[in-house]
């Protein structure tokens, strides 16, 4: 064996030429001493040995016939193992019931069987090409990353020609125009693209919220009356009449009753009514719906990303990555004393957007 | 002997030959020659996983609705009877529950997705800290970067569709990202969306993007990423008998293609048996999508889970201006983070080959420890990653280790600013150390701890020399010639351990310091990168850019 490349005449390969039948040498078992140095492809004459190998040492993987025996039926245990597991995956899919304990049982037969089958054959190769292959050492040149230079200079000059006769240069009028119809070939894309949605006006602003409508639970529906709230509890409402939730996605509101006295600010008093106030649930942030209350200290914690809101002062922000309080919606209550909202929000509820004053 | 076999063999491919010419390049691609190492194998992991994605993903779409269109959900999950839903949410629970085989094959797509992203990640750290990305690898660096984006943005789209609780919360916080954007933002979102958040386009046109156009794009850019590493052939660690000039291994073909084929299934049995007994993204437990809740400790999957901590690390920043407002506290973190972090990633070798004056062609590859600063700013980088992922899940350590989620915001704010270059010290100062205990084998020897007394009274530890197999890979790979052992000689330095040549003329003033701000700039980098002495790969002569592919 040697470390140092040798070197190999490459010749161009004349297609016309027969090109002779490639010596067979392919032979599992064969002995060190007989493997050629040089792979047969140096002797050929006119073939073209460009990234043919240099050196391709070998020797068998197993000597003595026993070991070799044994390694055989190793793999084989294995692709039988594969087929078993194969079956098994049959059998199971057959026989278990889906309904079983929510198809866990189901998923760990089909899973199981699955994932033995594929290691089976996984496992069962790499054992064959470790023990029953010839343990090689091949050594290949490696061919030069650029071209010759007159070839790059000929394929330069090549395109610069088309170039040239193409006049891209000389016809200048022609260029502009070109440039200018290429230029504005993109707008018909462009609005092709303008009806994937709506543009953005009132949208961003408007809640759903409207005069008179009554705060109602989001998931019973029932309008909310005075005394349905225990002091230092919340509630989450939404406006009566919403169709679904996520057609109304910035009108979860969030009704939280103090204990008299409790509430700092003025302001927030007055918007709310009876020791209630009412904030919007969808986080000043990032908007996602605030959820997590401190009954004690009155803090109001969004859990992704951990914004925190002092709600007995205007909701305003007290720790993480919020940057404005959250909006707060006048609330009143009606004759029959059930809490409604007195308008829609007086300020954008939700995410801070580029329009936003 | 002509057997069946043999001849049906030699009949086919004489057919394709004759049509094809192909005999040469078949040959050829037979005796491909393939280094060994077990870190060659994690892009085949990447690949791999991909394969099996497209498979268990195809079977999926054959179930799956994307669609928003609410239903009353009646199938034979018992919790969620007789609850509206929308269609994508019914049907992902229909595949997890009526279909036979249908939550494995969720599962193993799933598992496969963090698995297909997670091992580009590891093949990425592979590439950076061995220099294989140097020339004339850089093609493949870029098209490699631009895999993992997109491999990111489709595991995004893939685990929104299902339209649970849990993804429908991620889907809010990029809609209000987008939102963000000054100018254009709200109107990008509302195109995307088809008008405000949530309406009822968005998962059609995730399900289209995730099962077609990023793919798409996956596919055409793994074959390239493929093709030209067949064209370049693979990058070897220094060795014996390896150089610049051979490549040293096993032939593609029979062994290569038996043992890679092998690992093939392997990776495919162990996601079946992680689909099997690993649960994951049980979205029945999670409920439908409702824009009123959302479920405490939710995070995304972990590669989402960088960009969810840096916005967690963001301060509340937000500027208003001729009432407008610019939310610094979503910009920041969901596009000018990620995208100066992916920028840098994907112009590195350029900013190394500019700085270093590197502009030879590299097969053989470099221990991280050869090479300081690279090594340095690879760890520092990670560090920064790593913090940011640590804030994705600072509820969880809050919770699990009863931390104060305040004070751990403040502390990992500090850290992600002071950590990444205290870490680039440490690791540069570690990698330098390493290289003198190499040196010291390579001209002192192994140090046997036997104390001998000489004549004179003097007392020496007896020292054994480096097999010379060994101080030959240690010396190729510090860059050296081997020193006669025994003479304690200095080390001779390898071939052209020069430091870069000074740049005159132009960009040089008359007192010799650089004239330009871009070339004063170019030699604070140079000696950034050389101040050891011993660390990054010498430069090569201008003059002689590409001499390492001509013997």
């Amino acid at each position: 064996m040697s470390d140092e490349p040798r070197e190999i005449e490459a010749e161009v390969v004349h297609r016309d030429e027969p090109a002779p039948r490639p010596r067979r040498r392919i032979g599992r078992r064969a002995a060190p001493e007989d493997a050629p140095p040089l792979p047969p492809g140096t002797s050929l004459e006119g073939v073209d040995t460009h990234g043919d190998l240099l050196v391709d040492d070998r020797e068998p993987a197993t000597v003595d016939a026993r070991e070799d025996r044994f390694a055989e039926r190793q793999v084989s245990a294995l692709f039988i193992l594969a087929t078993l597991a194969v079956i098994g995956f049959i059998v199971a899919y057959l026989t278990i019931s889906q309904q079983h304990n929510y198809g866990q049982y189901m998923n760990y037969a089909l899973g199981g069987t699955l994932g033995l089958a594929l290691l089976g054959i996984g496992a069962g190769m790499v054992v064959w090409a470790k023990k029953l292959m010839p343990h090689e050492k091949a050594i290949q040149e490696r061919e030069p990353f650029h071209s010759p230079e007159e070839d790059e200079l000929l394929t330069e000059d090549t395109f610069l020609q088309g170039v040239e006769d193409m006049g891209l240069g000389r016809y200048k009028l022609l260029r502009r125009t070109l440039l200018g119809a290429l230029g504005v070939l993109p707008l018909p894309a462009l609005l092709l693209l303008r009806d994937l949605g709506p543009l953005p006006h009132d949208g961003l602003i408007k809640t759903g919220w409207k005069k008179g409508l009554r705060l109602v639970d989001i998931d019973t529906r029932v309008p909310v009356k005075l005394g349905d709230l225990e002091i230092g509890s919340i509630q989450t409402v939404m406006p009566e009449g919403f169709s679904t939730v996520n057609e109304f996605a910035l009108a979860p509101t969030i009704l939280i009753r103090f204990a008299p006295g409790q509430i700092k600010s003025a302001k927030e008093a007055n918007w709310g009514a009876q020791n209630h106030v009412a904030y919007s649930k969808i986080c000043s942030h990032a908007g996602c719906p605030i959820s997590l209350y401190e009954q004690q200290d009155h803090h109001l914690l969004c859990p992704c990303h951990q914004s925190t809101f002092q709600m007995d002062q205007d909701a305003k922000v007290i720790f993480g990555p919020a940057a404005r309080p959250l909006s707060q919606l006048q609330i009143s209550l009606d004759s029959e004393g059930y809490f409604v909202a007195r308008g829609d929000y007086k300020q954008p509820v939700g995410p801070s957007f580029w329009e936003r004053r | 002997m002509s057997s069946g076999p043999e001849k049906a063999t030699r009949t086919t491919l004489r057919y394709v030959d004759d049509r094809l010419g192909s005999a040469g390049f078949l040959r050829r691609s037979f005796n491909k020659v393939f280094p060994d190492h077990w870190s060659f194998m994690l892009g085949e992991i990447a690949l791999y996983s991909f394969v099996i994605l497209l498979l268990t993903g195809t079977y999926l779409t054959l179930f799956f609705h994307a669609s928003s269109r609410e239903v009353i959900y009646n199938g034979s999950y018992q919790e969620l009877r007789g609850v509206s839903m929308t269609d994508a949410y019914a049907s992902t629970l229909h595949i997890s529950f009526d279909v036979r085989g249908g939550l494995l094959m969720r599962q193993i797509h799933h598992w496969a997705a963090l698995l297909f992203v997670s091992s580009i990640c590891v093949h990425l750290f592979r590439v950076f800290f061995t220099g294989a990305f140097r020339k004339p690898r850089t093609l493949n660096w870029h098209i490699g970067v631009g895999l993992l984006v997109l491999s990111i943005l489709e595991g995004f789209a893939g685990y929104s569709l299902p339209d649970d609780l849990l993804s429908g919360t991620g889907v809010r916080i990029a809609y209000s990202i987008i939102e963000g954007v000054p100018v254009v933002g709200t109107y990008i979102a509302y195109f995307l969306f088809g008008g405000q958040y949530p309406g009822q386009d968005i998962i059609s046109r995730l399900f289209i993007i995730h099962v077609l156009l990023i793919p798409g794009i996956l596919l055409a850019l793994i074959a390239a990423h493929m093709m030209i590493l067949w064209h370049q052939k693979h990058t070897d660690f220094p060795g014996p008998g390896k150089t610049e000039h051979v490549v040293v291994g096993t032939k593609f073909y029979p062994t290569f293609f038996l043992k890679t084929n092998g690992f093939l299934f392997i990776i495919f049995g162990v996601l079946a048996l992680l689909g099997a007994f690993a649960t994951i993204n049980p979205v029945w437990l999670y409920g439908p999508y409702n824009a009123g809740q959302v479920s405490a400790g939710s995070q995304p999957d972990w590669y989402i889970g960088f960009l969810d901590g840096a916005v967690r690390l963001t301060p509340n920043w937000e500027t208003h201006i001729f009432h407008h407002t610019i939310s610094w506290n979503l910009i920041i973190p969901g596009l000018i983070i990620p995208g100066i972090m992916f920028t840098l990633l994907a112009m590195y070798p350029s900013i190394e080959a500019w700085i270093t004056k590197d502009r030879a062609y590299h097969n053989l590859l470099q221990r991280p420890r050869d090479v300081p600063v690279r090594t340095a700013l690879g760890v520092m980088s990670i560090t920064f990653y790593a913090i940011l992922l640590a804030a994705g899940g600072n509820d969880i350590f809050a919770t699990t280790f009863h931390l104060s989620i305040q004070a751990e915001i403040w502390v990992l704010r500090v850290a992600a600013i002071v950590l990444p270059p205290i870490m680039f010290k440490i690791t540069k100062r570690i990698c330098l150390g390493l290289q003198h205990h190499d040196q010291g084998l390579l001209t002192h020897g192994i140090e046997t701890g036997i104390i001998r007394r000489l004549p004179s009274g003097e007392y020496i530890e007896v020292e054994e020399p480096l097999d010379p197999e060994s101080a030959a890979v240690l010396a190729s790979q510090l860059g050296v010639e081997v020193p006669v052992h025994g003479h304690h000689a200095e080390l001779t330095a390898g071939p052209e351990p020069t430091p870069p040549p000074v740049q005159t003329g132009s960009r040089a003033g008359a007192s010799g310091k650089p004239a330009t701000m871009l070339a004063r700039a170019h030699k604070k980098l140079e000696n950034f990168f050389f101040v050891d002495g011993h660390g990054t790969e010498p430069a090569s002569e201008d003059d002689e850019p590409r001499t390492l592919s001509r013997p």
